[in-house]
C-alpha cells in the first residue's frame, strides 16, 4: 500500500513537472469581486405650455431643443397688439460634470417667417425665479439684431445626482399686418313707370389672420462643462 | 585449582552464549542525543484596507487627489481615478521562494490600466515604492523571487513583510459626444485574484506578464 502510493506521489510530480507547471508547495489565495463605479447621466429638456408636443428633449450635446408656437398662441397673438405671455421650463442635470449652461435663441424659421402674426414680432423672455412671476427679473429682447440670451447656468454641481428647472417666461409682440379689403352694396329699385333707380355704397374693412401652421419660435443649445 | 578458571569450562560458557544468538560486548559505552526541532517557515497573504482616489479636477478647480467614496460618485468624461488595492504577505524560511499571481477574472474597460508596486508599507504609492509590472487591466501577471534573487539567500530565519500595491487607473478625456443621455452605467472594475504561493520549479509554461526578481 505505501508503495503504490509513493508511486502516484512520483507519477504526479512528474506529470507536472513534463507539462511546465507551477508547482506549488504552498499557496493562499483570495478573490477581490468587481466593483462597480457609479455613472453620471446627462440631460437637457423644455416643455412648454404652447407646443404640440410636451416635452422636447435633447439626444445628445449638439441636439437642440425648441419652443414652439402652436395655434392657440397663434390665435392669442394674432388678436391683439398687447404681448401675449406663456410660461416654459428648461430641466437639465448634468451628473458627476462641473455644469451646464443653456442658450435661448429666436429660431431661423422665426426670423424668416412671412407668416403674418409672427412676421416682424418680438419676444422677450425672462426668468420666474420662485414661480410668483418674473418680478425685477431681468428681461433679455429677442430681436434679429440680438437674437441670444446669453448662457444660463442651470447646473453647478458635481459628484452626485444633480438636476434643475428653471422657470421662464416668454412674451410675444405680434403686430399683424391688417389686410384691408372693400365691400361695395348696390341696390337697384325698379319703379312702376319703368324707371330704375340704383344706389351704391362702399366700406373698407380690416382683418387679422389668426391662423397659421406651427412654428418654432425658440431653440435652445446647452454645453456640458466638466471642469 | 578451581573449576571456575578451568580453560574448559570458559570455552564451554562461549560457546553456550553465542549459540543463544547473544551480543556480546566486549567493550560498551553509550552517549544520549537530545531530540533536534525542525522549525518550519511560514508564508501568509493578508488583506488590508482598500482606497480610491479621484486625480481629476473638482467643479471648484481642484486637482489635488482626494477620497472618493464608490456610493456618491458619479464617473464621467473627463475623470480620472485610481483604485488601490494593498496585498500584504510574510514570508519565513530558507530555500524559500514566492510566486505572486494576479489573474483577472475578465478583461477592464479600454479606460483601464493597472500597475503592481512594491509598497514601503503605508498602503499608498510613494517616490519609494517600486513598480514591478503594469498594463491593461486584464492581462494576468506573475512575479516570482521577489527581493535579491532567491529569496533564501537574504531570507533565512529572519520573517519577512511583503507589500504590494496594485493600483487601476481609470481615466478618459473629456468629450461632449461620450456624455452619456441615456441611463447607462458605467463598467465595472473587473475583480481579481491574488494568489502568493512557495515554489521550487522554474515558471514556465505561463501566459501572462512574467516578472522574475
Amino acid at each position: 500500500m505505501r508503495k503504490l502510493a509513493l508511486l502516484a506521489c512520483a507519477t504526479l510530480l512528474l506529470a507536472g513537472l513534463a507539462t511546465g507547471d507551477t508547482y506549488a508547495l504552498w499557496s493562499q489565495e483570495y478573490a477581490i469581486s468587481a466593483r462597480s463605479v457609479g455613472h453620471g447621466q446627462v440631460g437637457f429638456a423644455v416643455s412648454g405650455s404652447h407646443q404640440e408636443t410636451e416635452i422636447d428633449a435633447a439626444r445628445d450635446a449638439a441636439d437642440l431643443v425648441f419652443i414652439s408656437a402652436d395655434e392657440e398662441l397663434h390665435h392669442e397673438a394674432g388678436s391683439t397688439d398687447a404681448e401675449t405671455c406663456f410660461g416654459f421650463t428648461v430641466s437639465a442635470r448634468a451628473d458627476g460634470n462641473a455644469g451646464l449652461n443653456y442658450e435661448i435663441s429666436l429660431t431661423e424659421t422665426f426670423l424668416d417667417t412671412d407668416d403674418p402674426v409672427f412676421a416682424g414680432a418680438s419676444i422677450r423672455v425672462a426668468r420666474d425665479l420662485d414661480g410668483d412671476g418674473v418680478g425685477d427679473n431681468p428681461w433679455f429682447n429677442l430681436t434679429s439684431g440680438s437674437p441670444s440670451t446669453g448662457a444660463q447656468t442651470a447646473v453647478a454641481a458635481r459628484k452626485a445626482e444633480q438636476s434643475a428647472q428653471h422657470d421662464w417666461v416668454a412674451c410675444v409682440t405680434a403686430h399683424p399686418e391688417e389686410e384691408e379689403y372693400q365691400n361695395t352694396a348696390t341696390v337697384t329699385v325698379h319703379t312702376d313707370s319703368g324707371q330704375v333707380l340704383s344706389a351704391s355704397d362702399s366700406w373698407n374693412a380690416k382683418f387679422r389672420s389668426v391662423t397659421g401652421p406651427r412654428l418654432d419660435l425658440l431653440q435652445l443649445s446647452h454645453e456640458v462643462f466638466h471642469s | 585449582m578451581g573449576m571456575r578458571n578451568h580453560p574448559g569450562f570458559i570455552a564451554a560458557a562461549l560457546a553456550t552464549t553465542l549459540a543463544a544468538g547473544a551480543t556480546f560486548a566486549l567493550l560498551s559505552d553509550s552517549a544520549t542525543s537530545g531530540a533536534e526541532a525542525i522549525k518550519a517557515g511560514n508564508l501568509l497573504l493578508t488583506r488590508c484596507t482598500d482606497s480610491w482616489m479621484e486625480l481629476s479636477a473638482d467643479a471648484d478647480g481642484v486637482s489635488a487627489a482626494s477620497p472618493q467614496s464608490p456610493a456618491d460618485f458619479l464617473y464621467q468624461p473627463g475623470d480620472a481615478l485610481d483604485f488601490d488595492y494593498c496585498i500584504r504577505g510574510t514570508a519565513q524560511g530558507d530555500n524559500l521562494a514566492v510566486v505572486l499571481d494576479i489573474e483577472w477574472d475578465e478583461v477592464g474597460d479600454a479606460d483601464d490600466t493597472f500597475t503592481l508596486y512594491t509598497d514601503q508599507g503605508d498602503g499608498t504609492v510613494s517616490a519609494a515604492d517600486v513598480p514591478i509590472a503594469g498594463g491593461p487591466v486584464g492581462t494576468d501577471v506573475r512575479v516570482t523571487e521577489f527581493e535579491d534573487q532567491r529569496l533564501a539567500a537574504t531570507w533565512g530565519d529572519e520573517q519577512r513583510n511583503i507589500h504590494w500595491l496594485l493600483r487601476i487607473h481609470r481615466e478618459s478625456a473629456f468629450d461632449p459626444a461620450e456624455l452619456d443621455y441615456e441611463d447607462a452605467e458605467s463598467p465595472d472594475v473587473p475583480g481579481f485574484t491574488v494568489r502568493m504561493g512557495q515554489t521550487r520549479v522554474p515558471v514556465s509554461g505561463y501566459t501572462g506578464t512574467e516578472v522574475a526578481r
